[in-house]
């Protein structure tokens, strides 16, 4: 009986080329290896076997990695990696090309930005369904006549000296409302003792009272009350 | 092996040519599963699927003549091999199982459950044999006679020298010379 090391030693003394006949199936002239030889040629023909019905599923998955991994998305990532730094600066050209144009804009006041415009559109479309329309393109110069008439009557009352004070402000106000809707309470802000008008609301009403109070002072030669004049401190003072 | 077409058909498998996938699986599936089946991995024919899908991933990258591609394709295979028997935590002694060397070749009178089940197929008798090596004659052992390897191909999918694959080898070749003596086959 042949101890394992003996077949080691055997081996181990065996030319290279030898073993390489051995591990090609091929006969060596060595009894031992032969037999080895024959062994191997049996594991590679009992191993070498052709996938069969696994084939069909194994070309498909190749299939799907090239579509989805290789030729899809991998080499687009590629590729978009490659262009970032590129883009990357076209990006910073068009942030400041958007940045000077709007800088422009404003200060130029070109146009109105898209939803402005669409918001002034629908404006106008509105004001035309109550009659009140923008005037059409052939009536925009008539517009402008009939409002640069108005600017000057406005004018010409603003600049007369023939007037001055609570008049003058009021002749201007009457001519530059002229345009206005004439509808709606009326005062006289010139009047006297009316100067709040009737919206003054509690307030102007105190006041009232707190001017009535210094005309009293002033028959009894008293000076007029610390709260004349005051409407807020009257009103609290009248307070329950 | 594809011989003179081999240029050809990896250019229009870099191009997603189907046809040329497909002669690169024909050419090399037949020796990939029997490694794989050699080496008793759990489930040969999906690790297979995964080895070729990774072979079309890397052709962009991959530079060579068709030995090297040869041998690059059983490096992924190896590669994924190592890493299904760590996800697989090892079930099962890979080194010499004494029970696997009573008895006759041809007979079928090991006790491992799993033999016993592969004695049923064709390749029963084969994984027996294998048994009786290391884990690293094996591997020796099925790149050279499957994959047509040379001894520095082998080294380096496997990380060694070429001198110890050549010892590997020798020795591979001296166990099953002596497992015949004792079975008395000649």
């Amino acid at each position: 009986m042949r101890r394992p090391s003996d077949y080691r030693d055997e081996m181990d003394r065996l030319d290279p080329r030898l073993v390489d006949a051995a591990l090609a199936g091929r006969e060596t002239g060595e009894p031992a290896l032969d037999r080895a030889a024959q062994l191997v040629a049996d594991l590679r023909r009992a191993l070498l076997e052709e996938p069969g019905t696994q084939a069909p599923r194994h070309l498909a998955a190749m299939a799907a990695a090239a579509e989805h991994e290789v030729w899809g998305s991998s080499t687009v990532l590629s590729e978009h990696r490659a262009a970032r730094p590129g883009r990357r600066r076209l990006a910073g050209v068009a942030l400041a090309a958007v940045l000077l144009l709007g800088a422009g804009m404003a200060w130029g006041a070109v146009s109105l930005p898209d939803q402005a415009s669409d918001r002034a559109e629908e404006a106008v479309a509105a004001a035309q369904e109550r009659g009140n329309g923008a005037p059409e393109a052939g009536q925009t110069e008539g517009v402008e006549t009939e409002d640069g008439t108005h600017g000057e009557q406005v004018g010409e009352v603003a600049h007369d000296d023939s007037l001055e004070g609570c008049e003058k402000g009021q002749a201007v106000s009457e001519v530059a409302g002229s345009n206005a809707d004439e509808g709606g309470p009326k005062h006289d802000p010139c009047a006297k003792g009316d100067e709040g008008g009737q919206a003054g609301g509690a307030g102007q009403e105190a006041s009232a009272k707190g001017k009535a109070k210094a005309e009293e002072a002033k028959a009894k030669d008293h000076g007029p009350p610390e709260d004349a004049g005051a409407p807020g401190k009257v009103k609290e003072k009248e307070k329950p | 092996m594809i011989g003179d077409a081999f240029t050809p058909v990896l250019e229009a498998a870099r191009s997603g040519e189907p046809w040329a996938f497909e002669v690169i699986y024909r050419d090399l599936a037949p020796a990939v599963l029997g490694y794989l089946r050699g080496q008793r991995a759990a489930e040969p024919e999906d690790l297979a699927s995964d080895v070729f899908v990774g072979v079309v991933r890397g052709l962009p990258s991959f530079r060579g003549d068709e030995g090297g591609f040869r041998s690059w394709v059983f490096s992924i295979a190896h590669r994924r091999l190592v890493d299904e028997r760590r996800r697989l935590a090892r079930r099962r002694e890979d080194a010499v199982d004494p029970s696997l060397m009573s008895g006759p070749l041809a007979a079928s009178s090991v006790g491992d459950a799993e033999a016993e089940a592969l004695d049923r197929i064709k390749q029963g008798w084969a994984l027996r044999v294998l048994g009786l090596l290391t884990e690293d004659q094996r591997s020796v052992l099925l790149l050279r006679i499957l994959a047509d390897l040379s001894v520095e191909e082998v080294a380096g999918i496997l990380g060694k020298r070429p001198g110890a694959v050549k010892t590997l080898q020798r020795r591979a070749l001296a166990s099953l010379a002596r497992h015949l003596d004792r079975e008395g086959v000649s």
